[in-house]
């Protein structure tokens, strides 16, 4: 907790000032894109979708490789992939994409791919369909020869950022990092949760037009979301491997500061809670 | 075990990301890794794993957008502490949810709006606007946008201010679905 708490000039008495430290080199997948055959779950249509993502490995895990007997529910869990579906906004060196979170289809149009391929239905060599999940990601997808062509001109570094945000997701299932990060050739795929409500800039922009002029939003939603980035910078001080670990010394806190149950409230409430920092 | 100490140098609105009831920062393209000193080897630096207090960093450039940027980071000539920049910026954020608008282009002394809201006047330049905000919404901000580091609220006591701590909370209401085509 102490963290939160030391004064400028306590970090001032402490030392030289320092350089920033280097982040760990971040861990990255090989990825492929490709057209896909999509089976629509909820219409049952299918259409070639361009541009899926997923790990060039799909099915080929160590352990699949080795036993060749991983259960079926392991060898599904491990056939992930996403279809672009809306850009979401620009990023200094590429954009990002809403994604639709695809799994392998184990139906009709599998067996149909299978049997136009001229391989039995279920077969190994099958050509894998896929099928929609109602589940978004956002991916962000940075081009390999912008970052070259910017190299040394900017201070934001999209591979720090990769490395950066692995370091704060950790092994935390709950403090959310990046879902995975692939490469090709050409692009660096960072998967990320996905939000659907935009950014906080549009929040305030949305009260501004309803109230027909410059003003902001009225103090209890600003309370509620400002309570939410002070967590999230909370998180983002502690940020500690095991959750639980956190949740201890926050209702230590609260009691030594008799701060209010609302945090407390927020973490055990929302378990899952998509946050990164 | 590992911990984190990492500042992110380019908080802002525009990165916070929203969905029903959480929030997720993005854009993390700028973050420091905060020095902290080693218990074993004295002079040197370590993560923040260690237990130890951090240490200010070194100047490392302009870098961020001028609305959200503290004065030390614009002026970058003494060395900064990762997290305070950060919480100036979030009292940046919190001043904009407020008002609607930013509260200076630049932060330095010759931007007038900035030269009031640091020397004490944020809040009857708000008044002078015809904004009104609640007291402690206008002690909170005024205690957050303090020019010298050592005068602003750490992240502990920000999290005990009575703005934060009490009053009527509204959650938003629920936002539609993605359309899927």
């Amino acid at each position: 907790m102490e963290h939160a708490q030391v004064t400028f000039e306590q970090v001032e008495a402490n030392g030289e000032p320092n350089r920033p430290l280097e982040f760990p080199s971040p861990i990255v997948g090989r990825g492929v894109r490709v057209n896909a055959l999509v089976v629509d779950s909820n219409t049952g249509s299918r259409k070639v979708w361009s541009g899926v993502i997923h790990r060039e490995d799909l099915g080929m895990s160590p352990a699949s490789q080795k036993g060749g007997g991983g259960s079926a529910d392991n060898m599904n869990t491990q056939f992930v992939a996403y279809a672009p579906h809306k850009r979401l906004q620009d990023a200094i060196y590429g954009s990002v994409w809403a994604c639709v979170v695809l799994r392998r289809h184990r139906g009709v149009a599998a067996d149909d791919a299978a049997r136009a391929a001229r391989v039995e239905p279920g077969s190994p060599h099958a050509p894998i369909v896929w099928e929609t999940t109602n589940s978004y990601v956002a991916i962000k997808m940075i081009e390999w020869a912008r970052v070259h062509h910017m190299r040394g001109r900017l201070l934001e570094d999209p591979i720090k950022e990769v490395a950066a945000m692995q370091l704060i997701g950790g092994s935390n299932p709950h403090v959310l990092g990046p879902i995975e990060v692939l490469q090709d050739d050409e692009y660096l795929f960072t998967v990320m949760p996905y939000c659907s409500g935009g950014d906080l800039f549009g929040v305030v922009v949305k009260y501004a037009e309803e109230s027909g002029g410059e003003i902001g939003m009225p103090e209890p939603v600003a309370r509620f979301w400002f309570r939410q980035i002070l967590l999230v910078s909370y998180i983002h001080y502690i940020n500690a491997v095991i959750y639980y670990i956190i949740l201890y010394y926050i209702i230590l806190y609260i009691y030594e500061k008799s701060i209010t149950f609302v945090l407390l409230i927020h973490l055990f409430y929302y378990p899952q809670h998509h946050i990164i920092l | 075990m590992q911990s984190v100490g990492v500042c992110h140098r380019d908080l802002s609105l525009e990165n916070v990301l929203v969905s029903n009831e959480n929030c997720l920062i993005i854009d993390m393209g700028m973050c420091l890794r905060v020095p902290y000193s080693d218990p074993t080897r004295q002079g040197n630096v370590t993560d923040v794993t260690r237990g130890t207090i951090r240490r200010l960093i070194k100047p490392q450039g302009v870098c961020g957008k001028h609305n959200y940027m503290s004065p030390e980071i614009f002026a970058n000539t003494n060395a900064f502490d990762g997290f305070s920049i950060d919480l100036w910026a979030a009292g940046v954020i919190l001043y904009i949810m407020l008002t609607g608008f930013p509260p200076y282009d630049q932060a330095s002394q010759t931007d007038q709006r900035f030269d009031l809201i640091v020397n004490g006047n944020l809040i009857r330049q708000l008044e002078s606007w015809d904004i009104r905000l609640s007291q402690d919404a206008g002690d909170l901000l005024q205690s957050m946008l303090q020019v010298d580091p050592r005068d602003r609220l750490t992240l502990a006591e920000i999290m005990a201010h009575p703005w934060v701590t009490t009053g009527e909370i509204i959650q938003p209401p629920p936002l539609e679905p993605l359309p899927y085509y």
